[in-house]
């Protein structure tokens, strides 16, 4: 299965994806998907990298495929992580419930 | 309330710049991950889901309308504008950035406020009953108690790094509404024989994967004793509870394994030496910290309050709050008044800051300016003259925070679940929320009776769910989510925990079987039962039956 590096921005704690340039996204569509070994490989070393430069706290590889063209992670967890809750919070909440 | 003193303060502002100096040292690259994780979870900032998520700790559920209005502004300024109650009495805000966290805890600790263990494997914030010093029938006011627990417990060298965290709450009434039964230490303030005012120590309670009952080990210990028990308790644990397994570090595992007459063998022979050592509570000192938490100077009102109930006459919506929101004050006059953070499609215990600042308004006009947080991740104004109760109902309900179910079937518990957390395996929110717009009808909640529902999204039960009449947990099935169901649980002074209905049922299908449950409940009780009281007389088998129907 092919895979995407992700991370949180230490600073932040912004979830952020390692992106095709070699950057970290916070836009999981932008991230890059990683297929086979070798890019696998020279992205945990940016992973790495990165948190030994203190921008990153820690990172890992998640599943992910391509769909319809776009970056789409194949666990639950990780797609609420990627787009937030799954349900309306503060004022926007409150304005549904007044709806 | 409790005013900090000079040393207090200095102390908090030193905390503060220490925090401070290693966030600024994290982010220059000096302290690794791995360094720094444990000082900022000394301070209450998690990692979580989405972003770092500070927990503030609010002493035994106790806030002042200024404390409430600081978290408003922390949460319009550092974050969302909004916070999350616990079910442990603190607030949660959930989009911090680390390089403000410093600045926040400089803000909370300006109006006496901290973040100080509410993480890691130390004794965590001292729960207790939302109603005290307000409820009719209390034996004694267990926030003194909750206080001097506080005192003793912050910063503990020996009790820094014990096996695994640990909870204590405190009840000073008959009725339990602080569920000291599943605390890591449970204390019941009660008067002996000769009259004088004591504890009950019950131990090993807990919810989590392994749910216990906790079991009384010292039917009376004075308040002279008090921190020298707790301390024997707590170093007896320290020093044989397991460090081997983080799923059995509790104490409950403790005392299920060596038995509550073996631990309470060795908690005496520790206390042999601590017993008249420098613990002993001195009398002065007791008074002194129940001076802050003296009634404060009530009227003397004329009963029954003729204005409120010509307006409870008169305002069929207000007299359905007054009926599940008001609970009897100890002093005639007044009365007790819960605000709910659970209308039908929220999220059980959020507030905006716009709702945490009308909060602090209407205490502040209506309550001598006290506000308490529950358990149950509701709000508390303890002290309303019943002549005010109608202004402070339309006052809540214009912020949307007059809904009218305390103790019914909306008023759920919920834990963050997946939806913010990084331990939850489901979400519990929205599972809520559609549980509630499925019973949207009040008039039928209230036909419902009193009928707790407790949601959590992972083993760890942050929402009670063992303890709810109706529990839902939530499990990752390949991952897919599932929610397994017990009835029968209750958090009160009966506690009990649930028992499991059958195999586990799907995200969707969760709403259906609640309503399957509650028509089994209606058909099968009898007189004023509540669904718990029909559970206990039917058992399991009509209930299982109407769940898991073939038709």
């Amino acid at each position: 299965m092919a895979k995407v590096l992700t991370s949180n921005r230490l600073a932040d704690g912004a979830v952020v994806y390692l992106d095709r340039q070699g950057d970290w996204t916070t836009d999981v569509l932008s991230a890059r998907l990683l297929e086979g070994d070798d890019a696998i490989e020279k992205a945990e070393a940016a992973g790495r990298d990165a948190v030994a430069r203190h921008h990153v706290v820690e990172a890992y590889l998640i599943d992910a495929e391509l769909r319809e063209g776009s970056v789409y992670l194949t666990r639950f967890r990780e797609r609420i992580r990627a787009q937030g809750p799954t349900i309306l919070f503060g004022i926007a909440g409150l304005k549904k419930k007044a709806a | 309330m409790y005013q900090y003193d000079q040393y207090d303060h200095a102390f908090m502002a030193n905390r503060v710049d220490q925090y401070r100096g290693q966030v600024s040292r994290r982010l220059a690259g000096d302290l690794s991950e791995d360094q720094f994780k444990p000082l900022r979870l000394m301070n209450g900032l998690y990692l979580q889901l989405h972003a770092y998520m500070l927990r503030v700790a609010i002493p035994y559920g106790t806030l002042s309308s200024g404390q409430m209005r600081k978290l408003a502004e922390i949460s319009r300024t550092y974050d969302r504008g909004y916070g999350h109650f616990t079910t442990r009495q603190n607030i949660q805000f959930n989009w911090i950035k680390l390089e403000q966290s410093p600045d926040i805890l400089a803000e909370l600790a300006s109006v006496e406020m901290h973040a100080i263990q509410t993480s890691g494997n130390t004794i965590r914030n001292t729960t207790s009953d939302p109603f005290a010093g307000a409820v009719a029938g209390e034996i004694d006011d267990p926030r003194v108690w909750c206080e001097i627990i506080r005192q003793w417990s912050t910063l503990h060298p020996e009790f820094s790094f014990l096996p695994r965290k640990f909870k204590i709450a405190v009840t000073g009434s008959e009725d339990d509404r602080a569920a000291i039964k599943v605390h890591d230490i449970g204390l019941a303030l009660r008067r002996n024989e000769a009259g004088e005012i004591g504890f009950e120590v019950l131990v090993g309670g807990g919810l989590g994967r392994t749910p216990m009952i906790g079991k009384t080990i010292r039917e009376f210990v004075s308040q002279r004793d008090l921190l020298s028990y707790l301390e024997a308790i707590l170093r007896t644990y320290n020093l044989i509870g397991r460090r081997d397994n983080k799923y059995k570090a509790r104490i409950k595992i403790m005392v299920h394994e060596l038995g509550i007459d073996e631990v309470r063998r060795q908690v005496d022979a520790e206390w042999e030496h601590l017993r008249d050592g420098a613990l002993v509570l001195p009398e002065e000192e007791i008074a002194r910290i129940r001076a802050f938490f003296a009634a404060p100077a009530f009227e003397t009102i004329e009963t029954p309050v003729r204005s409120y109930e010509v307006a409870r006459f008169e305002d069929q919506d207000f007299a359905r709050w007054t009926k599940t929101n008001v609970a009897a004050h100890r002093q005639p006059g007044y009365g007790i008044a819960v605000i709910s953070l659970k209308p039908t499609g929220g999220v059980p215990g959020d507030a905006t800051a716009e709702q945490m600042e009308k909060v602090a308004e209407l205490a502040e006009r209506y309550s001598l300016g006290e506000i308490r947080v529950t358990h149950t991740q509701n709000l508390v104004l303890p002290h309303v003259r019943l002549s005010d109760m109608h202004s402070l109902w339309q006052g809540l309900s214009d912020a949307g925070l007059g809904t009218a179910n305390i103790g019914l079937i909306s008023d759920i518990i919920a834990c963050p679940g997946l939806d913010y957390c990084a331990l939850a395996n489901t979400r519990s929110i929205p599972v809520a929320q559609r549980i509630q717009q499925r019973v949207d009808n009040i008039d039928r909640q209230h036909d419902l009776r009193e009928l707790s529902v407790k949601i959590s999204g992972c083993i760890n039960a942050c929402g009670h769910h063992h303890i709810g009449n109706i529990g839902i947990l939530g499990v990752d099935r390949r991952g897919e989510e599932y929610y397994q169901i017990t009835i029968g649980g209750r958090a009160d002074e009966n506690a009990r925990l649930g028992d499991v209905i059958g195999p586990a049922v799907s995200y969707d299908e969760v709403p259906a079987a609640v309503e399957r449950l509650l028509d089994a409940y209606v058909a099968e009780r009898k007189d004023d039962e509540t669904f718990i009281g029909t559970y206990e007389r039917v058992g399991l088998k009509p209930f299982k039956e109407a769940v898991y129907v073939t038709d």
